[in-house]
This record gives C-alpha cells, structure tokens and sequence, in this order.
C-alpha cells in the first residue's frame, strides 16, 4: 500500500439551481466543497454521513457521471477530472461502480449473461464464447450458480440481483470498486451475505473500495478507514478502530451515538447526543464551521473560520478531525 | 483492521478469473460458505445460503423473458388477439385475394354498367362496368400499404430525432423541438393537399408527404422517455462500463423507447388510412385507374349511388371501418403490453 491508488483533492461539486425568472441571481447547491482523501490499494476506505451530505455525489463525480466543478482525482498516475471521453472510456476497465438500487440499475430487457458480457463487450475482450464462459466463472465468483445465466434480473431477488451487479463490475478486472450504498436496499439478512462476499472479492482479488455508505455497524465491519462527512465536506477522517473508539469530531460523536447496541444489557449506558434541527440548505451554506446551526459545542468563533481537518502530530494514529473544538487525545505515556 | 483478514481458498480465487478456468461445479460448496461469518451488529443469516431458496425454484421454471409477459399482457386486453386475427385476414385478403379472384379490377365493360350483386360479379359493378370485389381486393393493397408504410416512416423519424434531441440535450433538443411545434401548428391535411398538387398524385408521394408530416407524436414521445431514460441507473451504469453513446443510445435507449413508439405507430396506421382515403376522396390519392379504398367512396359520391347502389360504397366503407377498428384494438392491446405498471417490477 505504497503508493495510493485513488487520490483526490479538494474536490467541488456545485449544481445551478434552476432559477424561475432569468433576471435572477444564479445560485449553486453545494453538493460537494472541497474533499480530498486517499485510497490505498487493497484499502477499504468508507464514506458515511447522512442523506444529502454529498456522500454519493462525490463517487459519482468520481466515474463522471457528473462533471466535477474543480478539483484533482489522480487514480493510478492519471488525472481523472481531465481525461478525455475516449481515455475515460479505457481507464473505466480500471474504476467501476456498484449502485445502490439493484432494482434499477440492471438492465430489464437483457439477460444475467448478456448484463455481465457486455462490459467484455464494448471493450472487445475476447470471443462470444470466452465471454459467456467468462460471465459464468463470474455468477460462480459472486456466489450465483452459472446456470441462471440465461435468466432476466425481474427472476432475482435483491441481493442476488446486487451480486449480478457486482458481477457485471468485476467483469473487466478493476483495481478499485465505488460501492455507491451497496446494501443499504436490501434486507438486513442478504446485506450480511453481500458485505461477506465483498469482504472475500477483496482479499481475493485485491480490490480497493471507495464504500458510501450511511449504516455505521456494515462500515465498522468492512471497512480500514472511515471519513465521516457532513454539508460536503469531511469533518472527520481516519482509522476505523479509532474513529468508532476515540472519535474526536462533535458530529461524529453524535453519530455513533446513535447506532443501536446490539448487546442488551449495554443498553442505556452511552450518552445519546441529540442533534436538534435540520440539515441546513445547501444552497446557502452557513458561515464558518457549516455544523455548527446544529453542533452541541458551537460557540461564536464557529461562525468567524471554516475549521480545516487538522490531525495530532503527537498521536499519529488519531483522527484528524476540522473541529476547532475537537476533542484532543490523550498523548499517550 | 476491522474487516476479517483470514485469507480462505475458495473456488473462486484470483485463478478463477483465468478465462480458460471452467466454472466450479453447479452443485458443489457455495463459495462463500467458507468464509469466517461476521460478527458484530449485523446478523448472520444462515451462512450457508448464499442464493437462498429462490435458486432452486428458479431453475425448475422457465425463463420468462419480458417479451413473453408483455405478449401475456397483451392477450389480457381481450379484444386484441381477434383484432390481430381479422387484420391479418384483412391483409391476407389483400395480398392473396388476387390469385382467388382472377378478375381484372381494370377491365372496363359498358355492359356491366352499375349492375347489382351477381354470381358473376358478387359486389357487383361500378360506373365503369369494372368488378367492385376485384377493385376492393387491389384497393385494399394501397390502403394497408399507405398506411403501413406511412406510419412506419413516421415514426421511424419521430424515434430518430426524438432519442437524438434527448439525449443530446441542449441546442439539438431546442431545435428540434421548434421545429416540431412549427410541423404540429400546420393542418396537417392543408399541407398535404398542397405537396400533393406539386408533385402530383402518387402512391409514394402520399406515403412520404404523410410520413414526413405525422412525426411529430413519436417524435414527443421518444424525446421525453429518452430524457428520463438517460439519467435511470441501468442506462447511467451502461454509461459506466464505458459504452459510447451510440451504443447506449442504440442498444439501450431505443430497445425501451420501441414498445410505446409501437402504440403510437399502430394509431397512426387508423389515422393514416383515413387520410388516404379523405385524399383520394377528394381526388387526390393514387391516380386512376389503380383502385384504393378511399378512390372507390370518391367514385359512388353521386346521391343516386348513395341511394340505390349500396354495393359500390358499402364495401370499401366497411373495409376501412374494420381495418381501422381492428388496428386500434391491436393499439389497445400493446398499450397494455408495453404500460410498465401493470408488468412486474
């Protein structure tokens, strides 16, 4: 994990908003403002926050679904965000994506078979035999048995039809994977089944994760590192053990907070923090930190700077936290 | 490190990607079975299972492809299935009546002047002494062919340019759809009335002045399904695998714009022979003596004819009336096969 594979810095995504006169003054969502982060190869990185905090915006502005508004993406030496539509198309075999809604992101009118080739397809990877034999050692690596090949996806429950579509993503050997919210429609029994095999694809093949995701206990499971983000940006960033054991950030704190304990008889013991209000508009941001409309510790000098991620140099292995009130660690010895 | 870090063999390691590697055995271990079970606040369900209960059923039922449930659907409006039956009859008719009926359409016999039914003549004659059946058997050859050909071209158009405006966005979609605002603001018969004065009247004429004119309802449609199309995951995840856009337009795009481009087409083929036959009524249609339903109404205007003479009216009426009735229940009924809330998901 010399070298990391994905590399992203300071990332913006605005959006117009669509005005009703056009006398109007333009104005922006603020979909993403400034992120970066790393991935390492073979690395697990998760991305969590709640709905609307531009999560899944930033993997998608990742493949170019959307076009970023500015920012560097390098992923394995190249500059993503300045890759022409025919060297987007090649780097593709190298970064795919997995979509949250397994329902509508495979194809209705084409066959299993067919939904997994055509990658192989359009990037002229060997002969219609070598393909179809390919889809069917693929359906056996995702854990479907190759015989439902010339099955339609409306014959698949959701997690098989998920794996169908970590199949279709594998099909060209990717280094990395953005998991865009892979289990979070299906059951709480299959999210275990597909979090498992994603677990296994990667030891197996290597594979680096981007995972957006917003259930705490499927991250703490999977993933190496966790950046929590918030309004579009990252207020907190670092280890998993770390981030779930000593998390630093207020917003953070007050997410973990929330995730039910399973063991009932350690139930009631943590301090549930209560955020009160809502996320503030995206289209305005407020001033300075933009937590703190809802941050239990806001104090005046929250409105004045955008707190930065700032990490401990003496505890290299904290979190680095933008929270000019982040909770220090302790410095160990 | 959270994430288990016990490497297990399975049958699909890194060596199960080389492509000359068979897959594993259907009915061996599933290979996730072996892989340490999580732990933590997620439940385990039976890791043994990693395809449950379903797989088996799936495979003791066949496929069923879209296509099949939509024909289902389809035969559930249950006036389509004789709607299809009596069109291909009507067509049949047309195509295969001549070889059964070897009677000239054209032959002009002043004898036969406006003659009754006969054995002879079993729609009897017209004011030219020519035989009406053979006449409403080659008549009906111009009808279906106008409005086949005419619809077919149509919409054919109207998918082009509406997938092209739609996908493409931006200035071509602003262009395109003036110009279709424009073609939808002009009376449609006016316009044709007046190509068909230039360039005289012609079977070919007929069918591209019609086709070029009718695009317009496809063209809407195929625009806005192409719009909510483009932005959909499967066509936005196509996009990902690092498709051009002609194969996502052509391979994705179209395929699910076809079923409603379908309906609109079979509307227009009702619409588009009762054009022909209002042109030819009113004398511009095929030129004499070929025969078309809508020529044959022209020639039995006179009140006389309409009084005492049903047989020279009569049949080509109701050709038109049934062929039209019945391309509409076939519309029906693909209404239902293409209407997506009655399919499953």
């Amino acid at each position: 994990m010399n070298e990391p594979l994905l590399q992203v810095s300071d990332l913006v995504k605005h959006y117009p908003v669509k005005r009703s006169t056009p006398w109007e003054k333009k104005r922006w969502v603020h979909a993403v403002n400034g992120v970066s982060f790393e991935v390492g190869r073979g690395e697990t990185l998760a991305l969590v926050g709640e709905s609307g905090c531009g999560k899944s915006t930033v993997g998608k502005t990742l493949m170019r679904f959307h076009e970023p508004t500015s920012g560097q993406i390098s992923f394995d030496g190249q500059d993503l965000a300045a890759l022409s539509r025919s060297e987007l198309r090649k780097m593709r075999r190298d970064l795919q994506f997995v979509f949250q809604d397994p329902y509508a992101s495979l194809p209705p009118r084409n066959t299993v078979g067919a939904i997994i080739t055509e990658p192989l397809e359009i990037h002229r990877v060997g002969t219609a035999e070598s393909r179809r034999a390919r889809a069917e050692e693929l359906l056996d690596l995702v854990g479907l048995r190759p015989e439902l090949i010339n099955r339609y996806p409306h014959e698949f429950s959701g997690g098989q039809r998920q794996r169908v579509g970590i199949a279709r993503a594998l099909a060209l050997e990717p280094n990395m994977l953005i998991l865009d919210e892979p289990v979070s429609a299906l059951d709480v029994s299959v999210q275990a089944q597909v979090v498992n095999l994603l677990s296994r694809l990667q030891r197996e093949l290597g594979l680096s994760y981007l995972f957006i995701a917003h259930d705490l206990a499927v991250v703490k499971h999977i993933a190496h590192r966790v950046a929590v983000m918030y309004l579009g940006r990252i207020v907190e960033i670092g280890t998993t053990e770390e981030l779930f054991a000593n998390p630093r950030h207020p917003y953070t704190q007050a997410l973990l907070s929330a995730v039910p304990v399973s063991d009932p008889t350690l139930r009631g013991q943590g301090e549930r923090i209560r955020l009160i209000g809502d996320l503030p508009d995206p289209v305005s941001l407020p001033s300075g930190c933009s937590f703190r409309t809802r941050c239990p510790i806001a104090t005046d000098e929250c409105a004045v700077e955008l707190p930065l991620l700032t990490s401990v140099p003496e505890v290299p292995a904290a979190t680095a936290a933008a929270c000019i009130h982040a909770t220090q660690p302790e410095v160990a010895r | 490190m959270t994430a288990p870090d016990r490497t297990v063999a399975g049958p699909g390691t890194k060596a199960g990607l080389d492509p000359k590697a068979g897959p594993g055995p259907a009915s061996g271990p599933d290979p996730i079975a072996g892989t340490s079970p999580i732990t933590g606040a997620i439940p385990v369900a039976d890791p043994d299972s990693t395809t449950p209960g379903l797989d088996s059923d799936l495979l003791a039922s066949p496929p069923v492809s879209p296509r099949r449930a939509a024909w289902r659907r389809f035969l559930k409006y249950r006036l389509a299935l004789p709607g299809l039956i009596v069109l291909t009859l009507v067509v049949l008719g047309a195509v295969l009546g001549p070889l059964l009926w070897q009677v000239d359409p054209n032959a002009v016999d002043p004898a036969q002047y406006r003659n009754p039914p006969s054995p002879d003549h079993p729609l009897g004659t017209d004011s030219a002494g020519r035989d009406v059946l053979a006449r409403l058997i080659v008549g009906g050859r111009v009808s279906l062919a106008v409005g086949l050909a005419a619809a077919v071209t149509a919409t054919f158009v109207g998918i082009l340019l509406g997938a092209l405006a739609g996908y493409a966005r931006g200035w071509v979609d602003s262009f395109l759809s003036r110009v279709c605002e424009v073609m939808q603001s002009f009376p449609t018969i006016i316009v044709i009335i007046t190509f068909a004065a230039f360039f005289g009247p012609s079977l070919v004429t007929m069918i591209i002045i019609i086709g070029l004119m009718e695009w317009t309802g496809g063209f809407r449609v195929t625009r806005g399904l192409t719009m909510s199309l483009r932005e959909q995951d499967s066509v936005v995840a196509v996009v990902g695998l690092g498709a051009r856009n002609s194969r996502v337009l052509f391979r994705h795009i179209v395929p699910a714009v076809l079923g409603p481009a379908t309906v609109i087409a079979t509307g227009m083929i009702s619409g588009v022979i009762m054009t022909e036959a209002t042109l030819s009524f009113l004398g511009l249609g095929v030129p004499p003596p070929s025969s078309s339903w809508g020529t044959m109404l022209n020639q039995a205007q006179s009140l006389r004819i309409l009084e005492s003479m049903p047989w020279m009216w009569l049949p080509p009426g109701i050709a038109i009336a049934i062929t039209v009735l019945s391309v509409n229940f076939i519309g029906e009924g693909l209404r239902n096969a293409v209407d997506p809330r009655q399919g499953q998901r």
